[in-house]
């Protein structure tokens, strides 16, 4: 690893770090930044490339609907804590920003989808704690990163398999993040 | 990107994180000095499971690694450790998407393992992890 002209490159071989090293992160980089932008057109186009099996129906646009479905169930359990406990708003807010990103590259379709009143779909326990409540959040972003190993596994565009590869690890890195959450 | 190269991406990734988490360790204590040996014997695990799936893989050796910027102290070292397993998320997205079936699954497990360890650093927990070097 080395620093040039306040580019940090990746550690590596100098005699092989332009060739095997230094240009994959250069292109991962492009694609993060689209990404992290939330821009579902780009998206979009990334998902129609020809790996893609494309049109409705297809076993990817399964995989991207059951992973949005999903994604709206964290946001609404999300919110439900956040009414409940506003104090947690603050930490809990960025979190739930996230799966809305998550969300959001499942598609166009579902970037503007309506959250499910977290009412009924995740009560917080009445007399609940706010302790118990991060941790029930830390359960369901446990599962959550099962869930798209799983999705990650059933995808047959490489570009959803790198998407979803990446939620899982941003679901997973939520569970010490909410262990960090002042409750 | 072959399933070849970004297994070697993933190697020498791993193999690169061992080296640093060897001066990680040597700035750190206590609780944050047993992190960083478990790191490391995870990313050891990791590497050497990649390079059982790909035999002769090249490996530059830590004489070739040079870090990003100078270890000097706790909180150089704790950079560090997040940086470097920011990356590896990179890498094995791309493994992710240029596999499939166990090695996909593995190269999920680990990538999830490496954002992980980023926020157990005190790196900030993202969307999409793997793009440290945009900031």
């Amino acid at each position: 690893m080395r620093l040039r002209s306040g580019v940090p490159i990746a550690i590596t071989d100098p005699r092989e770090r332009v060739e095997r090293s230094v240009a994959p992160w250069l292109i991962a980089r492009r694609r993060f930044l689209l990404l992290a932008a939330g821009a579902p057109v780009a998206f979009a186009a990334a998902c129609s490339s020809p790996s893609d099996p494309g049109g409705q129906g297809s076993p990817d646009d399964q995989v991207r609907s059951e992973v949005a479905a999903a994604e709206l169930a964290l946001i609404a359990q999300y919110q439900s804590t956040i009414a409940a406990f506003p104090d947690l708003g603050a930490s809990l807010m960025a979190l739930a920003e996230q799966h809305r990103a998550h969300l959001a590259a499942m598609g166009d379709t579902f970037a503007g989808a309506e959250i499910p009143s977290g009412q009924q779909t995740t009560p917080i326990q009445r007399g609940g704690s706010a302790q118990q409540a991060v941790a029930a959040l830390a359960e369901a972003e446990r599962a959550a990163a099962q869930q798209r190993r799983q999705a990650c596994l059933d995808a047959q565009d490489p570009e959803l398999a790198r998407t979803l590869a990446l939620i899982a690890a941003s679901e997973a890195s939520h569970v010490p993040a909410l262990g960090q959450v002042p409750t | 990107m072959t399933d070849e190269e970004a297994l070697a991406a993933a190697i020498s990734g791993e193999d690169a994180c061992v080296y640093a988490y060897g001066v990680i360790g040597a700035h750190v204590k206590g609780a944050g000095r047993r992190k960083a040996r478990k790191a490391l014997q995870a990313h050891r695990t990791w590497r050497d499971l990649w390079q059982s799936r790909l035999p002769g893989a090249y490996l530059p050796g830590s004489a070739a690694y040079q870090l990003p910027f100078e270890v000097q102290d706790t909180e150089s070292a704790r950079r560090l450790a997040v940086l470097i397993e920011d990356r590896m998320v990179a890498i094995y997205a791309d493994l992710a998407a240029a596999t499939q079936g166990d090695e996909r699954a593995d190269a999920v497990a680990a990538a999830s393992e490496c954002a992980t360890r980023s926020v157990s650093w005190g790196g900030p927990s993202l969307a999409f992890p793997g793009s440290s070097s945009d900031r």
